[in-house]
């Protein structure tokens, strides 16, 4: 029999409306309002252990406290799932039952699920880190979101790994992952194809992007004969020997190396361990992938003030866009506090 | 493609592959002889050893270091399969050929010299039992696999031409010790019939040529400077293309899967039932230049209008820079009124959060996923290794246990289709 | 990201449909793929004159005031 916690906003508890929303943290025994249902739907499958109560201002205001109180409370109790909610389309309690998720299921490692409207806070804020099954936006809908409560939950007390999101009928966690079918892709392409020509409605098992946001061009050099440039590249040019370990392909560390070793190219020569192109020329004259010698002449005949005296370098293969975008904010502050007036790039 | 242009192949299926005294194939069964297959392989000096050994789907048996996979086939009555590699110069995709089915001849083997830079042969690895089996297609066949020792002396390039050469000819020696077995099957390749009340379909076909290591062979030539060209795809399954990508194992299509396209499989299954089959466009991937890149998928489309197009299957080899090749392509057709459906590895990153294609055009809106190149998967301790002690990812003991991305699975990702893996959002 | 913080940077590549993709302002079309700012076929003297002539184009970039992404034209 999976033993059940079960999480409550005031209202859910039978406690009251908005006037009771600073009812304090509580713990009572057993089912509870909407714990009845789930029970009603696992039948002997499940009992519910206790019930934990909050009120949404109270949780609210002090969550720090009543998360360590209800996290010290299922150590002792060691519930195998703990279901928060449904709050629908409840805003603070749809938040609650995502923080109480988080917490039981990452302090604790005790399975942990909700249910909420997918167009509610709480699905932005949680969708990545809590599994959160769909419902209405009231609760009106409470029959079926106890039902998908209840289906999804005793497959996670189980251990069950998740599916598809779909498949498991739950709210995307926004991550991708392989699973074997028995539809090849030849004929699911050509299923697909044939519901587009014939204009019936298909579905892309991939979809695009919304379009990255742009981002507004940075003033103009005024006056380039003062300026201070410098050279970045994502062609993985590094020190023979590859000091700090830039990876080859999929990059998460960038680094900075004096313009005045890469001028004289020699002990250390550098070198590309970029694994996305073929290198033969730049590891020949690394001023094919970074312009240091015409760079320089520039400065020597007056057209820039001068050559900042690093040049930055990372890998831009297979890089997912998370790490390319903490890399750049980590270089672009190294230029400005460095005092970087304009910065070239190369790309391979 | 009204032109006759008609193959039927025959199939021999295979039940069971074991090494014995003889070659031969007796009641689905497959003997392989290692002296009759070493013999043969060995006339080529390049060559200094190599092993022969099966490894069939439930062994507990990591094969590492893999190349080339090739399926066993030969020609009844006149020509030669693999040409440019095997026999004289001639067009392929008409007559008869007789096929081992559900077997491959894999090659394993390390280079005689160090590789640098990108264009170099990278590790690949099968797995014949349990979950892992499932993230390369040749985990579900019965492999004869030959792990190849090089003489010290050649280089690269050249010993590279000869475990091709070795490969496609022991293939094409299994299949004629066949000749004269019962046959399961016949399949016959003929879309020389087009139905007017069915849309015309075409495969955009676009083959990785990067430079050694990292090219395909048509006809037995690399492929730098080919503008987008027309193909029937008989002829790619009659050994007109045969692979030397050697780059990331994952999204590599060996020669095996030019032979079983599955795309082409799909398309003659529903010629004259849903489609028209009305044409095979080949193009390189890889150019180096938008301009290169606007050239070939601009030709593409076009030819795709010259052959009366309504609707074109899209399929790469490799990763972000061929993507940009299709999806201009794909751009270009939709333009041209041409409906597009794109077969696409991913790249979500490690843990699946990351945007998962390489490049996009809005017009790109069907596409078919066959996994991602990032995914890590846990590979367990296995009984035996095929292909060395070592793995060549970090120096890893080749037996196991450790985690391995996508990357080094032999074909886990290949897009034109030939795995059973799907990325869903979780 | 360097643009957001207010640095105007210039982007030599191949790919321009890749710099414009990843969000890049000032899109400067360079070389091949594997030497953006290099051209093997040409001799040292001849090869160092073309680059100095792309990071002209680039400095010309970083001093270009501009409303939103541009990928200059190869004057």
């Amino acid at each position: 029999m999976v033993r059940i916690a079960h999480y409550l906003n005031q209202f859910f508890a039978g406690i009251g409306g908005e006037d009771k929303a600073d009812a304090p943290f509580e713990v009572r025994e057993g089912a509870v309002g909407p714990g009845r249902a789930i029970l009603l739907e696992t039948g002997d499958d499940a009992e519910i252990v206790q019930t934990l109560v909050c009120g949404d201002n109270a949780f609210h205001a002090g969550t720090d406290a009543i998360l360590d109180a209800i996290v010290a409370t299922l150590a002792e109790s060691k519930p195998d799932l703990l279901i928060a909610g449904p709050a629908f389309n409840a805003g603070r309690y749809g938040l609650a039952c995502g923080a109480v998720c988080s917490a039981v299921s990452e302090r604790l490692g005790i399975p942990s699920l909700t249910g909420v409207y997918p167009e509610a806070p709480a699905v932005d804020v949680y969708r990545s880190r809590v599994v959160m099954v769909p419902t209405g936006d009231s609760a009106a809908g409470m029959r079926e979101a106890v039902a998908s409560l209840v289906r999804v939950g005793l497959g996670l007390a189980a251990g069950k790994p998740l599916g598809p999101a779909d498949e498991d009928g739950r709210i995307p966690m926004g991550y991708r992952k392989a699973v074997v079918t028995d539809v090849p892709a030849a004929r699911r392409a050509l299923d697909l194809l044939m519901a587009k020509l014939a204009g019936e409605p298909f579905l892309s098992e991939v979809a695009l992007p919304k379009g990255a946001e742009p981002i507004p061009p940075a003033p103009a050099v005024a006056d380039l004969s003062s300026a201070v440039i410098a050279l970045v590249t994502d062609g993985g040019l590094v020190p023979e020997g590859n000091p700090d370990r830039i990876e080859s392909s999929s990059a998460t560390r960038w680094a900075r190396y004096p313009v005045a070793d890469l001028a004289g190219n020699h002990d250390p020569a550098f070198l590309s361990i970029h694994a996305g192109y073929d290198s033969q020329w730049v590891d020949a004259d690394p001023n094919r992938l970074v312009p240091l010698d015409a760079l320089q002449a520039l400065a020597a005949e007056g057209v820039i003030g001068k050559v900042h005296e690093f040049f930055y370098a990372t890998t831009g293969t297979g890089t997912t866009v998370t790490h390319a975008e903490r890399m750049g904010e980590e270089i672009a502050k190294a230029l400005i506090s460095d005092g970087v007036h304009a910065v070239l790039v190369t790309s391979t | 493609m009204r032109q006759p242009f008609r193959l039927d192949v025959h199939t021999v299926d295979i039940e069971d592959v074991h090494l014995g005294d003889t070659t031969t194939v007796e009641g689905g069964t497959l003997i392989v002889s290692t002296e009759e297959v070493a013999g043969l392989i060995l006339e080529d000096p390049r060559i200094a050893a190599v092993d022969v050994e099966i490894a069939q789907p439930g062994d507990d048996v990591r094969i590492i270091g893999c190349l080339d996979a090739v399926e066993p086939r030969t020609k009844i009555g006149e020509g030669s399969v693999f040409p440019g590699f095997l026999g004289g110069m001639e067009t392929v995709g008409t007559g008869e050929t007789l096929r081992l089915g559900g077997v491959s001849v894999l090659a394993s083997s390390r280079y005689p010299q160090p590789f640098s830079g990108l264009l170099q042969a990278r590790e690949a690895v099968v797995d014949m039992a349990g979950p892992t089996s499932s993230l390369s297609p040749f985990g579900r066949v019965r492999n004869v696999v030959l792990a190849y020792t090089p003489n010290p002396e050649v280089e690269n390039e050249d010993y590279d031409d000869a475990i091709r050469r070795s490969n496609l000819k022991v293939a094409e020696f299994l299949a004629s010790r066949a000749l004269g077995a019962p046959r399961s099957s016949t399949t016959t390749f003929d879309f020389s019939e087009q139905d007017p009340d069915l849309p015309n379909v075409v495969y955009f076909y676009q083959l990785q040529g990067q430079g050694q290591m990292a090219d395909t062979y048509l006809y037995g030539k690399v492929i730098h400077n080919l503008v987008p060209t027309l193909m029937h795809p008989n002829e790619a399954l009659d050994g007109a293309l045969v692979c030397g990508v050697y780059v990331y194992g994952c999204y590599k299509n060996v020669t095996y899967l030019h032979q079983n396209n599955p795309i082409i499989w799909e398309m003659q299954a529903r010629h004259g039932k849903d489609l028209n089959f009305a044409g095979v466009i080949i193009n390189r991937g890889h150019n180096y230049t938008q301009e290169e890149k606007e050239r070939s998928s601009r030709w593409a489309a076009k030819l795709a209008g010259f052959l009366e197009a309504d609707g074109a299957v899209f399929t790469a080899e490799g990763g972000g820079n061929s993507a940009i090749d299709m999806m201009l392509a794909v751009q270009y057709m939709e333009k041209a009124g041409i409906k597009s459906v794109v077969v696409s590895s991913e790249a979500a990153g490690a843990d699946g959060y990351d945007f998962p294609l390489f490049y996009t055009v809005p017009e790109a809106d069907a596409i078919v996923s066959v996994g991602s190149e990032d995914e890590v998967f846990e590979m367990p301790k296995v009984a035996k290794v095929i292909g060395g002690d070592t793995l060549a990812v970090d120096g890893l003991p080749a037996e196991g246990p450790y985690s391995l991305k996508m990357y080094f699975q032999f074909c886990g990702t290949q897009q034109v289709g030939g795995n059973l893996l799907v990325g869903r959002e979780h | 990201m360097i643009e957001k913080h207010g640095i105007p940077a210039a982007h030599l590549a191949a790919m321009t449909s890749m710099a414009k993709i990843a969000g890049s302002n000032r899109i400067i079309s360079s070389g091949l793929i594997p030497h953006p700012v290099g051209d093997p076929t040409r001799s040292p003297e001849e090869e160092f004159k073309w680059r100095k002539g792309q990071v002209r184009k680039a400095l010309n970039a970083v001093a270009t005031p501009l409303q939103e992404a541009l990928i200059f034209p190869d004057w």
